[in-house]
């Protein structure tokens, strides 16, 4: 039997390419997906140990709060005096030791805006006074020496166009300077670390404006001749005492390893997910390829159980066949999952995100992409395969034509019926009560597979609705929509291709739309501000910038807002840190339940979905854990969080025990005297802060555009994925369009004989690619628009409205036919250039 | 045989061929399937094609009918010369003014038997003449099979349908490839009175490919080909008078 799987390979190679290649696809996004995990792994491990350079311990000083360590709006570290550092060097068991201060240092490119923008952290440090210990090697130039001089990071330095000898914007505690590069450094191989911009200030300037008083941030020490790790650790804390930290190089680099994980994972995961769209896709084709080249071999099938083998034998064949097939597809998968990883570093790359290392290839990732590429083939071929091997021996001997026997439609009828009904309830329950996005998500499932499993009895008044355009093409277009259903079973398995691609689109799409209209309603309706300072860095807006915006004329309230994590229950919640009075100023909330009044006396504000999550309503108290540790908080307001993108507010006196205690402000909300000229005076405060380029003023609708863009480039990324899935469910039309011009070549033959010309052949074939993609864009939308606009309404996501971006829907709708007719393009090629006499006396 | 070396346009002919010759394969492998033959099909007639399997029927309808084309020598159809036609030229031409009826596989099976019979005005984009339409559609009895499919018919009722589309565009000629094969006795012979009938009273010209001497005794002549090459020519054939030829030709 094994022959047997082999020849039908050999005798059927040119239809196993397209199968073959739907399996490279989505195997190749599982490959690349873990090849990019591993080699963010080991690159950021190799990373973490060249940081920690030579040195066998580093001391820090213990955070007081460790609450505090995972809140990612906290940037402050705690510090210690630089004589510790002297301390370490007076004993016998250091060899050296180096104090490091490390803070926030923000390069000003030559167009005005911050280098990298919102995102990358940007660092600065001091230069080490012995430059042995320093992780970081000079490029070109020395080190700083004077407050006038820098170091910058070689990638930054050659994204920005800047060399040794320039004079270049830097942001320290101040308003913008103009330092002098005097040199530039890499860190290992690496010219850049994932985007961030780094500066080395000399050690002076470093020690006084980044913000740590003159002190320090860590200190760095080798262990002198014939002392081990654990006796100089020891030596360490016996001198420190009380308030430090001191741990090996391995734990520190552990330990960073651990708060990088799920970062890499996350990556990983959303890989992984798109993976998952196009091996789905992909087994739709697998399906159908396997379903109409054993149609062809039904004789071929009868002969063999005529002269004596088995059905099992048989069945067993043909699942050798589609194993070898998924293996092979699988191992060039892996193979194509390199360039995946590579292409996905240099694109991060060239958008300014340099990442460590080179590509880690792990047997596992092989394994697992053949193991996957095996699994789905041999999945999606067991149903034709089943359906193949139950014909009768004695077809081989009759001269009707043999046709495959007819599949179960009636338990697939049911089962389609059955999981749509289910699919439509899982809709109307999230609909109408507060079940949350798992029943959606159960539903999608549930309806996605039983509109596939329908999807044949929907093609036929789906093609002659659809078809209507392509009879004004004449017969060529009557015949194509009539190719189209002549087999409905397989269209609609085309078709369903599309389907999941199309559905995802419009599904996004419409996510996207409603979150951006409830943004710009939210603003509109809430925001009461004319102007909003944002802060362009993580590093947030600094003081001297409001205090800048709050002296311009006719500027009457300029609210800061800072943001912090305090964890309620088990949720993590985003809060806003705001002035009450202020607050109230800038901001008008909907209040659905209580007063905000309680803010001022130490409560806190939910959002209705955050209230309702953790079962609170005003007059409750919640267990809190904050910045000084854990308290009790009484729940004074609950309002509508539509478009606000805090899930909490607190008064800056709550946040931090009495005295507050400070932390980012990343957004300050201005309100203009009612009076005045609101672009004179919104000029006026740009004015104010052109000294400080780190952060930016916008209006309300500047404001609202630069949120909505920021989820354009998100939706954009996305669509950009999905389009994969899209290619492969392409690849499925033009292989079952091949497939099935070598099935009707007779039938070419004739229509080419009674007078069908070359171009009306092509046109045909065309249509009715076009017609297949068509359907099957119906059928995404059929399934993508609901499932969006129940989505929105999810309670959750905080979205207030439904907004359906038809252009945007259109726009696929018409890809999707452009795409169609893309895919006839070869399979009409083929029917066209067939030898008229050759094709009248095929099989 | 009615050999002749002139009259590119004489009206009286439907097609001739002049030392046609088709070749297949190159060198060793070399088959000269038609080999020098030159002939003369006058409008009106009804002529059987006989021969051996290999002796070039097949290939010499197909030149005829401008289904491929010749290696060397010419094949006129109402007096236009086929080798001068590009392929666009040459599939106007078989739909316009050749008819086809083949064995088996005539009808596309998607399309109903009316649809199938208007196939070749459709692919022109031309109406069917109505009158002309009703008068072949009654003389093959097809009237209540029309709106079905092909798979809904009987194979001789496939075979008239076929009988039809390959006269409702009125050609210069109707070339059948042995379309009584596939038919038993009955429905074969239905189908020959019909052609028959066709020439008769339609004025139609019919060539035919054939291995059955009843069927070839139909025609008003028969064609006897051996090597590619027309050995024997038989007017007004009986049955006994084509098996007579045939033994001839084979001793």
């Amino acid at each position: 039997m094994w022959t047997l799987t082999w020849k039908g390979l050999l005798a059927a190679k040119a239809r196993f390419v397209m199968t073959a290649l739907a399996v490279i696809i989505g195997t190749g996004f599982v490959a690349g997906a873990l090849t990019f995990g591993d080699t963010l792994e080991e690159g950021f491990e190799n990373l973490f140990i060249s940081i920690v350079g030579t040195a066998d311990a580093v001391v820090r000083a213990e955070d007081p709060d460790d609450t505090r360590a995972d809140d990612p709006f906290d940037t402050a570290v705690p510090t210690f005096p630089t004589e510790v550092v002297d301390r370490l060097v007076a004993l016998d068991e250091v060899a050296v030791a180096e104090g490091e201060v490390e803070g926030v240092a923000i390069l000003i490119g030559d167009d005005g805006e911050p280098t990298g923008q919102f995102g990358p952290p940007t660092i600065g440090y001091n230069a080490y006074i012995n430059q042995e210990l320093d992780p970081a090697e000079l490029r070109t130039g020395r080190w700083p020496e004077t407050a006038d001089e820098i170091a910058i990071d070689a990638g930054t330095a050659s994204a920005q166009g800047w060399g040794v000898g320039d004079r270049v914007g830097l942001v320290l505690d101040g308003p913008v300077e103009r330092p002098e590069v005097v040199g530039t450094f890499g860190l290992g191989d690496l010219d850049n670390l994932a985007g961030a911009s780094v500066v080395v200030l000399d050690r002076a300037t470093a020690l006084a404006r980044l913000g740590t008083d003159g002190e320090l941030t860590a200190a760095y020490a080798v262990a002198a001749a014939g002392v081990d790790e654990a006796q100089l650790i020891a030596a360490i804390e016996t001198e420190l005492g009380e308030g430090f930290t001191v741990q090996t190089a391995a734990e520190v680099v552990a330990e960073q390893q651990e708060a990088f994980g799920p970062i890499i994972e996350v990556f990983s995961i959303a890989l992984l997910v798109f993976a998952v769209i196009a091996l789905l896709v992909g087994s739709f084709l697998i399906f159908n390829t396997f379903t109409i080249v054993l149609a062809g071999r039904l004789r071929e099938l009868a002969l063999l159980r005529a002269v004596g083998a088995s059905r099992g034998q048989l069945f067993g064949s043909v699942l050798g066949e589609a194993a070898l097939v998924g293996a092979v597809g699988g191992a060039l998968g892996a193979a194509f999952g390199l360039l995946v990883a590579r292409g996905l570093q240099v694109i991060l790359g060239t958008i300014g995100i340099e990442l460590p290392g080179d590509l880690v290839v792990l047997p596992r990732t092989i394994g697992v992409a053949i193991a996957v590429g095996v699994v789905i083939t041999v999945l999606a071929a067991i149903v034709p395969a089943r359906r193949a091997v139950a014909i009768p021996p004695v077809a081989a001997l009759t001269e009707v034509a043999v046709a495959a026997p007819a599949g179960r439609g009636l338990v697939r009828t049911v089962l389609g019926a059955v999981l749509l009904t289910g699919g439509v309830a899982a809709l109307a329950t999230t609909l109408l009560t507060d079940a949350g996005a798992v029943t959606l998500g159960v539903g999608a499932v549930a309806l996605f597979l039983g509109v596939a499993a329908l999807s044949a009895l929907i093609v036929r008044p789906l093609a002659r609705l659809l078809g209507g355009p392509s009879a004004a093409l004449g017969i060529s277009g009557e015949l194509a929509r009539a190719n189209a259903t002549r087999n409905p079973r397989r269209t609609a398995a085309t078709a369903s291709a599309l389907m999941i691609g199309l559905a995802l689109v419009s599904f996004v799409s419409i996510f996207a739309a409603s979150l951006q209209g409830s943004v710009r309603d939210t603003i509109e309706g809430s925001f009461l501000s004319d102007a909003i300072v944002q802060s362009g860095t993580l590093a947030g807006v600094p003081d001297p910038a409001l205090d800048a915006v709050a002296a311009v004329d006719d500027v009457e309230v300029v609210a800061a807002a800072a943001a912090g994590q305090v964890e309620l229950g088990d949720r993590t919640v985003t809060v806003g840190v705001m002035d009450l009075d202020q607050l109230r100023a800038v901001l008008d909330l909907d209040i659905t339940d209580g007063s905000l009044d309680g803010l001022a006396t130490g409560g806190i504000a939910l959002t209705e979905s955050i209230a309702d999550d953790l079962d609170l309503v005003a007059g409750d108290e919640v267990a809190a854990t904050m910045p000084d540790g854990e308290t009790t908080l009484p729940v004074a307001a609950v309002f509508d969080g539509g478009g606000i993108d805090v899930g909490a507010f607190l008064d800056t006196r709550t946040w931090g025990g009495p005295g507050g205690s400070a932390s980012t402000v990343f957004n300050a909300y201005v309100l203009f005297d009612a009076e005045a000229d609101a672009s004179r005076v919104f000029a006026a405060v740009e004015e104010a802060l052109v000294a400080y380029p780190q952060v930016r003023v916008l209006d309300q609708a500047g404001f609202a555009d630069a949120i909505a863009s920021q989820l354009d480039q998100f939706v954009g990324v996305v669509l950009a994925l999905l389009a994969l899935s899209v290619l492969v469910a392409l690849l499925g039309i033009v292989n079952t369009l091949a497939l099935s011009v070598v099935e009707r070549t007779r039938e070419i033959g004739l229509l080419r004989a009674v007078g069908m010309t070359r171009p009306q052949v092509r046109r045909m074939v065309r249509t009715e690619a076009i017609s297949v993609a068509l359907i099957g864009a119906a059928l995404g939308l059929l399934l993508g628009v609901p499932l969006g606009a129940v989505f929105v309404r999810i309670e959750q996501f905080n979205i207030t409205q439904l907004v359906l971006p038809w252009a945007q829907i259109a726009i696929g709708v018409v890809l999707a036919a452009l795409a169609g007719l893309l895919a006839g393009v070869l399979p009409a090629r083929r029917a066209a250039n067939l030898d008229v006499l050759e094709a009248l006396h095929s099989e | 045989m009615s050999a002749s070396s002139a009259g590119t346009d004489d009206p009286s002919l439907a097609a001739e061929t002049v030392e046609l010759t088709k070749v297949y394969g190159e060198a060793q492998a070399e088959v000269r399937a038609v080999d020098g033959v030159t002939l003369t099909v006058p409008t009106g007639s009804y002529t059987a094609v006989m021969g051996p399997s290999g002796s070039g029927k097949s290939p010499l309808l197909h030149c005829l009918a401008g289904l491929d084309r010749p290696t060397s020598g010419t094949v006129r159809i109402g007096g236009t010369d086929l080798a001068a036609l590009k392929d666009k030229q040459l599939t106007e031409l078989r739909r316009e003014r050749v008819g086809f009826v083949f064995q088996a596989f005539n009808l596309v099976p998607t399309l109903t038997a009316r649809e199938n019979i208007v196939l070749p005005l459709r692919l022109g984009r031309r109406a069917p003449d109505p009158d002309w339409f009703d008068a072949v559609i009654t003389s093959l009895a097809l009237g209540d099979r029309l709106a079905h499919k092909p798979a809904e018919l009987s194979g001789g009722q496939q075979q008239r349908v076929a009988v039809a589309r390959a006269l409702v565009t009125r050609p210069q000629l109707v070339f059948g490839d042995e379309p009584t094969g596939n038919l038993d006795r009955t429905s074969g012979q239905e189908l020959l009175a019909l052609l028959r009938r066709s020439v008769d009273e339609l004025g139609q010209t019919i060539v035919m490919v054939t291995h059955d001497p009843i069927a070839a005794a139909t025609a008003d002549r028969v064609w006897f080909l051996a090597d590619g090459r027309v050995v024997d020519e038989l007017a007004g054939p009986t049955v006994d008078g084509v098996l007579d030829r045939i033994r001839a030709l084979e001793s």
